[in-house]
């Protein structure tokens, strides 16, 4: 009995342990719904191909949250980007050279973020609503309506991150390996992934300590904005042309929900990048399978809303227990 | 000092300290442009119509965020709450075959539930306000599309009830202006004239020691949050009656524009402070601004663009007022 106690008492110690059951959850619901068609090959690149551009954003929206602040700007950033880059290279000009001004327009939003939300003093929320607002009509402007197409599909650019290998395994899963190992480091093994965490779960001693906290803020914003433009990026490089509308607009609430399915708390302070990745795994499965059964898309809305509430209410109860 | 420069400064104290001051020169201000610009078509009856009643529409769910606003906390959900309760009322009409008066209490009921838990999972569960209502804004839309089949309910029986909310006086007047300004007043005396308003001030100021001094804070977050979602419920029974249709898909960016109007209207983020008149000056002036932006031609985008913008330099602008507030007293 007090063996199983306390193996049960490890397991709960594990952050990630609420976004860990949560996905096999999913997944088992989906297979049950679904069948076995759910975990085929074809549909796990597809899975893949939903999951990466959330989770690629969500890794640093991670950081973000740890400071204390939220960016919901994050949707509009990932449509303007490959707008940008689109329009600069129907004009003729290089790919590499377009995408390179569509990312720095990025990091220039996030900066503007920062600066609102630092200097101006404006709650992140209504900051970041407010540029998501204006950026995303900004793109919608810029394409006129229409979608953008006539980019030739098999430059190289568009292979880097928008291929595909070993037949329909998404390239750009490789790359969400790459940033959440990146983003990873910077956390856990960094003095600025300290700063970060200081920032979050108490400025003002942070202050005190002589962390820069303005700083750690801006900076965060400006890789969250970087993350979305890249997420962008591949999301042309896959697609191969930029579908009209309403593209980008639920990539705000699934990378958020994503980090606080993952376990980070709003408040900040605390989070990890893995189970941001878990929790946008867990999201990316649940869009997976409202795509190929189109009864749900509805359900979609209704059963995304209630997990991220039951997750939530699991990863406070044990951030209680825990302390 | 003489008496006349104390008179300047007393004059010019009261000015700034007044919450309402900023809004409603921005008002005027922004009648006056616009009227300009648009060669008088700004002022026009049909005009005037018009923007009155998208800001009463959203100004009676802003009044209900003024107050959450104040006690610190926000909800996002009221945008589906708006869609979700017309829709029950409509099809508790259609399909069920009550009247419509009894459908709409049951309909307002349901806004009160959906605030209730809104308001219990925030204080019980120490929940974010943010999350909770994001998830509930979500699980609701997606009700109401389930619902419906994502169609909108039409073609329900006539009843005088239409005409009391979103009728018109000698087909002119839209009687929903009415209904805002009573909201308004109603939430006026509730915030300023009642203990119970003193308490929401206290929270949103301070609520450790709002709850040293024996508050409960949960009780006054609870109540908040069933306010607002029952002015999202009334407002979303009252574009029905105007509309004639209840639509699943209705008031997606009514949260944006509801917190616009009160973050325009002068009401601060931080919480502790915040008026219900600003609110309604606020909803005009978000109205009025798109209103006016489109009359002078721009195309769709340009509105939203320009209320974006509005929306962070009135927050820049009323955190500058209140930095001055502070260092005048």
């Amino acid at each position: 009995m007090l063996k199983l106690k306390n193996y049960l008492n490890w397991v709960l110690k594990i952050r990630e342990i609420v976004a860990l059951i949560t996905l096999f959850t999913i997944i088992f619901i989906c297979l049950v719904l679904i069948g076995p068609i759910f975990l085929s090959i074809n549909n796990i690149a597809n899975i893949l191909s939903v999951v990466s551009p959330i989770a690629i954003t969500a890794t640093a929206m991670t950081l973000l949250m740890i400071s204390g602040e939220i960016d919901l700007s994050v949707g509009s950033v990932m449509a303007i980007t490959p707008t940008i880059t689109s329009l600069l290279a129907l004009k003729g000009y290089n790919i590499f050279f377009s995408a390179l001004i569509g990312i720095g327009i990025a990091f220039f939003i996030g900066l503007i973020n920062g600066i609102l939300v630092t200097k101006f003093k404006i709650k992140s929320f209504i900051a970041t609503f407010g540029m998501m607002v204006i950026v995303e009509n900004i793109a919608h402007l810029l394409t006129g309506g229409w979608y953008i197409y006539g980019l030739p599909p098999s430059c190289t650019f568009f292979k880097i991150f928008g291929g595909e290998i070993f037949g329909h395994f998404p390239v750009m899963a490789i790359w969400l390996l790459v940033i959440a190992i990146c983003l990873w480091l910077l956390l856990d093994k960094t003095a600025f992934g300290n700063e970060t965490l200081a920032t979050g779960g108490n400025k003002e001693g942070a202050i005190k300590v002589g962390i820069n906290t303005d700083r750690v803020k801006i900076i965060n914003f400006m890789l969250t904005a970087f993350t979305a433009s890249f997420a962008g990026i591949i999301m042309l490089s896959y697609i191969g042309g930029i579908p009209s509308g309403i593209f980008g607009r639920n990539l705000a609430f699934d990378s958020i929900a994503a980090v606080v399915v993952g376990g980070t708390s709003l408040s900040g302070g605390s989070g990890t990048i893995i189970g941001t990745v878990i929790g946008a795994f867990i999201v990316g499965a649940l869009r997976n399978a409202t795509l190929i059964t189109s009864i749900s898309s509805y359900w979609a809305m209704a059963i995304v809303g209630l997990i991220i509430l039951i997750a939530v209410i699991l990863n406070t109860l044990l951030e209680l227990r825990r302390n | 000092m003489e008496l006349s420069e104390k008179k300047n400064l007393i004059n010019l104290k009261v000015l700034v300290k007044n919450r309402e001051t900023v809004p409603a020169t921005i008002l005027i201000l922004m009648v006056i442009i616009f009227s300009f610009l648009s060669g008088g078509r700004y002022l026009s009856i049909f005009n005037i119509i018009a923007v009155s009643q998208q800001a009463s529409l959203e100004g009676i769910v802003a009044a209900g965020m003024t107050l959450i606003l104040i006690s610190g906390e926000i909800d996002i959900s009221v945008g589906s709450n708006y869609a979700l309760t017309p829709v029950v009322v409509a099809l508790l009409v259609k399909e069920v075959g009550l009247t419509i008066w009894l459908a709409a209490m049951i309909g307002m009921g349901v806004a009160l539930l959906i605030g209730f838990i809104n308001g219990y999972v925030v204080t019980k569960l120490k929940i974010s306000s943010f999350i909770v209502t994001l998830a509930m804004m979500m699980f609701l839309r997606g009700y109401a599309l389930i619902l419906t089949h994502a169609r909108d309910v039409g073609f329900l029986p006539p009843s005088v009830f239409y005409q009391i909310l979103g009728g018109r006086i000698h087909t002119k007047f839209p009687v929903m202006v009415i209904w805002f300004i009573l909201t308004i007043l109603f939430l006026w005396i509730l915030l300023e004239k009642t203990p119970f308003g003193n308490r929401i001030f206290a929270t949103g100021c301070n609520q450790e020691g709002a709850r040293k001094v024996g508050i409960n804070t949960d009780k006054v977050k609870i109540k908040i949050f069933m306010i607002v979602s029952a002015c999202a419920g009334f407002s979303g029974i009252i574009s029905l009656s105007y509309l004639s249709q209840a639509s699943p898909v209705q008031g997606n960016l009514l949260p944006l524009y509801a917190i616009a109007a009160v973050v325009i209207g002068g009401t601060s983020f931080s919480g502790g402070s915040g008026t219900v008149i600003g609110t309604l000056v606020g909803a005009f002036i978000a109205q009025g601004a798109i209103n006016g932006v489109v009359l002078m031609g721009a195309t769709s985008y340009w509105p939203q663009i320009f209320m974006g913008a509005m929306v962070i330099l009135a927050t820049i602008l009323t955190t500058w007022m209140d930095k001055l507030r502070f260092r005048i007293d």
